[in-house]
Formats: C-alpha cells, structure tokens, sequence
C-alpha cells in the first residue's frame, strides 16, 4: 500500500514536470508563426478587398483604405502613419506616438483597452497585437460587432518591412513603401553588407541589470538586429526558441566568454550606465569575463534597441555596426 | 488541525512512558536532516550547466588561482548555493513561526503582508522608477516591514488575536496585491522583470548578497532558538500561557517581529518565494513532531537543503536555460507534501 502511494505520487511528479514542458514547447509554436513572408501572407487583392494570413494563421479579408481606424500598439501606429495611414484613436503612451497622432482620442492604455470605447468610435479598422493576451480577448468582442479587424505580430525587422508592405497595401499607397521604405532598406543593406566579410564577433545581450541574466535572443528586437550583422548570439540555440528573452545560465557566460556585451535597459540609459558597471565591476563572476576586463561592454538607448526603431532603422542598425565592428566604421 | 494535533501531540508527550525514546527518535532525525542538507550543499556546488569533475570542484575551492573552474565554483554556484540555503532557513522559520503565534496551520510569511509588501516596493521600482533598480533590494525590504506594521495595527483592539491579524493580513494583501496588478496591466511593456520577481529566483546572486543576508538569518535563528520554549507555551493558548507567567501580547509581537525580518530579508533578495515558509514548516512538524526546540532547527535545515536541492534542479534540467526556482519548488514540493499530508510518515510521528 504505502510503496502504492509511492508510486503514484512519483508519476505525479513526472506528470505535472512533463505538462510544464509540453506547456513550453506548444507555446513556441504559437509564437513561430511569426516569421511569415510576403508571398505567403498576402492571401488575395482586389482593387476594394485584401485577404491576408494573420500571424495566428486564419484569413481574414478586410476593407481597403479603411476611415476610421483604431491602433492599439503605438509602435504600430507609428507605421500606420508611415504608411499613409490616419487613425481616429490610440492606446496611452509616448513611445513611438507620430506627432500627427499626439492629439487623437485615447482608448486606455495598450494592456487594458476600453472595448466600449473602441465600439462607441464605430471604427472600420482595429489593428492589434497578437502578442497581447488582452487584444486577443478583445478580437470577440469586435467580430460580434462586426468591426473588422486585424493582429499584427511585430518583433524583428523582417516584421517591420512586411507590416509596412501590408498596411501600404491597406491604404492603398504603394508608392510610400517603393520609395521611403525602399530606401529604409537599402540603406540596412549597406550597412549589412559592409560587415558581411568581417570575422563575427560573438555577442552576449543583456537586458537591465546584473539581478538577473535575462539574456535576449536572436528573435528579439536587438537580437534580430545582431543576427542581421551577422554576430553571433551565444545565447542562441537555446532550448525556448519561441521567446524573445531568457533566464540564462551565468556558467555558461563564462564558459562562452563573448567578445562584447550590450545592455539595454527599461530605464535612461545614461543614468543606469555607471550604475550597471558597477555592478558588473564588483560582481567577481562578471568582472572576469573578457569583454568586462577589455572594456567591451555597450549600453544601447531604448528608443532604437528596446521599442521599436521604424524609421529609425538604419540608424539603429548602423549604430549596432560600429559597436560590433569598430574596425569597419572608423 | 494544527491546534488540536498540537494540543494532542504534547498531551501524548507528557503521558508518553519512553520519553527518552522520542528524544533519541528526534535527534536522529536531525541528523538525517543534517545529512541531507550537506547532500543537497555537495550537489548543488558539483552540478550545474556545466560538468565540472568533483576532483576539481574541490580544487578549484581550495586553489584560488585564477581559472575557469574556479570562476565558475568560487564566483558563481558557491554563493548562489549559500543564498539559497540562508533563504530557505529565514523563509521556513519565518513560516514556522508565524503558524505557532498564529495557531492557524495556513500562516505563512505572505499573511503578514511581507510578499504583497516586498512585491509592490519592487514592482513600483522595477515599473515606475527603473533608473534606480539598485534600489529594489532595501526597498523590498522596506516595503516588506511596513505592511507588516500596518497590519499589525490594524489588527490591534487591546491587543492581537491572531484570527483578527489573518484577516487583517489577508485584507491587506489583497489590496497590495491590487496595486501590483494595476502595475502590470497599466505597463505591460514593462513586466519583463517584474515576473522573476514574482516568482522568486536565485539567477546571478553573489558573494554581495550573501552578506547582506547572513547577520538577519543568524540572529534570527538564534533568538528563535532561544526563545523555543516560549513559543511552546503561548501554542497552549493565551489564558493558560498568562497563567503560566508568559506576557502573551509582548511575546507574541516578539515573535512576529522576528518572523518578519527574516522573511523580509529573504524576499527582498530572491523575490516571492512564499510557498517555501508554507510548506516546509508542515513538512518538519510531520516528521518531527510540535516541540518547537526540535522544530526550529529541523526546519531550517530542511527549508536549507529542499531550495539548494531544488535551485539545482532549476539550474540543470532546461540548460542552459535557467528556470526560476519558485517554480521548480512547486513542482517538486507540492506533491511531496501532498505525499506527507496522505500520511506517508505518518506512522514514525505517532510512535
């Protein structure tokens, strides 16, 4: 009886270890389905109509050139007015606002939308965010009120282009993404390409403080960028592909030893800088690693390498090639 | 539950013929714990996402030149293990604690406000003032103290009934708790950090941090210790503890105090990890019985020696990936509790 119970309650232990991990991984593939490309989510067009592949993998054909148009991620509406678009209202916020759109009416903020608001501005167009648990909750809501509707899952800068090649479509102004966009991506090009020979130094990224080791990985904003350049993410690989950043093991920090570290930060940049080295200095498990002793540790600014950079782009790419080639920009 | 068993427990001890028995039966089983405490130090120290033989993890904490290894053993899982193990002591003697002063077997470090306090002081840093997260360890701290106070005053209307202070906290907590949520969803670009600490995690603690934590855990283990036989007599109840000569209200602030300062000390360096001080204060009463001259050591060592064990399994399973240790604590601990509840030692603790 007793070796019983045993049993059971170390099958238990399995169980429940196990059903953490399958939670892990189904939740990788929902997020995989990011990296979709523009011949396969641009579904139909017709003059009036565009059908598309939304990141959750249903079609969903909207209205072109929609009036009233609600955006509940900012850093989305800031492509939205890239894209010659105008919309009726935003979420709260001052990151990535366009200035045309400071003044529109606000639907709280982009964790906590007001639905009742968002119906009330009777809108044709709602773009969400399908990374947002509270904008999936909302998509019902709008259905049932037969307002259309739309996820975008921005993360990288493939993201960037394909958004922006969506939403030019949406509002019929091709023209800005053969152009201005055009030239965005030419001039990431350059710089990608100037690098592309250059021996690749391997990178570590951390994010905020030395409390944790939240290290970001390639599918990240900085991460893709430092994929762009060809470095190589020492933290990539790692078993949770589907997230942007991970508790990472400081062993193998050390073991792997990178050439160079960025920290991005949530706060001022400038003000958390002789802080974090600090920090870094008198934590003996930091202070050996190469890129600490040789000074190679960067702090990138949050408005390019934590929210979005859109226009910015090639700037922010530039900036990061410098930092990871010196030898190439001097 | 606990009342009564309590009461039964010493009831059986007094008419108990072989009182010694219980003694030796007792000291035994601290020595086991011992045991499995310098197990779990030993597999913490020599496994990790990197496999370090044990002939050089030994040389690598006896040589201090300068290499790998010894940056690995010396700068990183030595003083991330004695975290741990310091965090487990203050945490499951804070729960001890407080379920005696308490007599409610659901007392825990988070009924007295220490994790909705430690929480909100450090998301409100983490979220609203990020440029001084360096401040988040004496703020949790400090967050931790106060809405123990406040608590404690609330509850008090001449003097402190523990059903009156559970409330009190519960309320208390929930409404700290509100302020966090309110946090998270007004800032969800922000909660990137704010989740670790929720759940409680030992990543990248240092040499730095054990200093800071060592003087509270000893002191407070020590005035725990000492004061065990007090602890007995208030568990009787307040009218035969007063009879008996004991200042109930004075001891039992006493008491809190302590537990709060060891758990706020715990949560402001390895974040909510509350569910440490709810179960193993249980687990060693199941083993070891009420006496609290027996209890406070047991489950210290076994609150050291389960997050040690338990912060091991966190480091290697998802390498290198790391996984918070609340998480890898429920996972493991909740069904070995619900093993011991069922009754799987049972039989030892009524001999």
């Amino acid at each position: 009886m007793k070796k019983a119970v045993k049993i059971i309650s170390m099958l238990m232990i399995i169980c429940i270890t196990m059903t953490a991990f399958i939670g892990c991984t189904s939740k990788t593939e929902s997020v995989k389905d990011t990296g979709t490309t523009k011949p396969e989510f641009i579904k139909n067009e017709t003059a009036d109509k565009l059908t598309v592949l939304d990141p959750v993998g249903n079609e969903v054909t909207l209205d072109k050139k929609p009036e009233r148009v609600v955006v509940l991620m900012n850093s989305l509406l800031d492509l939205w007015y890239m894209a010659g678009g105008t919309a009726v209202a935003r979420v709260t916020g001052k990151e990535n606002v366009p200035e045309a759109a400071k003044d529109i009416e606000e639907v709280g903020g982009m964790g906590s939308p007001n639905v009742e608001k968002i119906v009330s501005l009777k809108p044709n167009l709602v773009i969400l965010s399908s990374g947002m648990s509270s904008h999936r909750e909302i998509k019902d809501i709008l259905d049932k009120n037969n307002i259309q509707s739309l996820y975008i899952n921005y993360l990288t800068y493939n993201d960037f282009i394909n958004t922006l090649d969506l939403f030019t479509r949406l509002t019929g102004r091709e023209d800005i993404f053969n152009t201005s966009i055009a030239d965005i991506q030419k001039k990431v090009q350059e710089t990608t390409a100037k690098v592309s020979k250059e021996k690749k130094p391997r990178v570590l990224i951390l994010f905020a403080t030395t409390k944790s080791v939240q290290c970001e990985l390639p599918i990240g904003l900085t991460g893709d960028m430092v994929n762009m350049l060809g470095a190589e993410n020492i933290a990539s690989g790692s078993p949770v592909e589907g997230a942007t950043k991970v508790e990472f093991s400081m062993e193998r920090i050390v073991e792997k030893d990178p050439d160079i570290i960025l920290v991005t930060t949530m706060g001022d940049a400038d003000k958390c800088k002789a802080r974090v080295k600090e920090d870094i200095e008198s934590n003996q498990a930091w202070a050996g690693l190469r890129a600490v002793k040789e000074g190679n540790v960067h702090y990138l600014p949050k408005d390019l390498y934590v929210y979005k950079p859109n226009a910015r782009y090639p700037e922010a790419v530039e900036n990061l090639a410098k930092i990871l080639y010196p030898g190439v920009f001097k | 539950m606990n009342n009564s068993s309590v009461l039964k427990d010493i009831r059986i001890e007094e008419s108990e013929k072989s009182v010694k028995n219980r003694a030796v039966y007792r000291i035994t089983v601290l020595a086991v714990l011992a045991v499995l405490c310098i197990l779990a130090f030993l597999c913490s120290v020599s496994l990790g996402a990197l496999k370090i033989p044990v002939r050089d993890v030994i040389k690598a904490i006896v040589d201090p030149t300068e290499d790998i290894n010894r940056q690995i053993i010396w700068n990183i899982r030595l003083p991330r293990t004695l975290v741990a193990a310091l965090v487990g002591i203050c945490l499951s003697l804070s729960g001890v604690i407080l379920q005696g002063v308490m007599r409610n077997p659901l007392a825990a470090p988070n009924i007295i406000g220490v994790s909705s306090g430690g929480g909100l002081a450090a998301v409100i840093i983490l979220i609203m003032l990020p440029d001084f997260y360096y401040l988040i360890t004496p703020f949790a701290f400090i967050g931790a103290l106060a809405s123990t106070i406040l608590i404690y005053l609330l509850a008090w209307k001449n003097g402190i009934k523990p059903m009156r202070m559970i409330l009190a906290g519960v309320a208390v907590s929930s409404f700290l708790g509100a302020g966090i949520n309110a946090l998270m969803i007004f800032f969800p670009d922000r909660v990137h950090g704010v989740v670790g600490f929720m759940v409680g995690g030992l990543a990248a603690r240092t040499w730095k941090h054990f200093y800071l934590l060592w003087p509270y855990t000893l002191a407070g283990f020590a005035l725990a210790v000492i004061s065990a036989r007090k602890l007995n007599v208030l568990m009787l109840g307040d009218d035969i503890a007063t009879s008996l000569g004991v200042c109930v209200e004075r001891t039992r602030l006493f008491f809190i105090a302590i537990s709060s300062l060891l758990a706020a000390s715990a949560v402001s360096i390895v974040g909510l990890l509350g569910f440490v001080g709810l179960i193993v204060p249980h687990m060693s009463r199941l083993i070891i019985g009420s006496d609290h001259k027996y209890l406070f050591p047991a489950s210290a060592l076994f609150g050291a020696a389960l997050l040690m064990f338990c912060d091991t399994v966190a480091r290697v399973v998802m390498d290198p990936v790391e996984i918070p240790v609340g998480i890898i604590m429920a996972f493991l601990g909740a069904p070995f509790f619900l093993y011991l509840l069922r009754g799987g030692l049972k039989r030892n603790v009524e001999n």
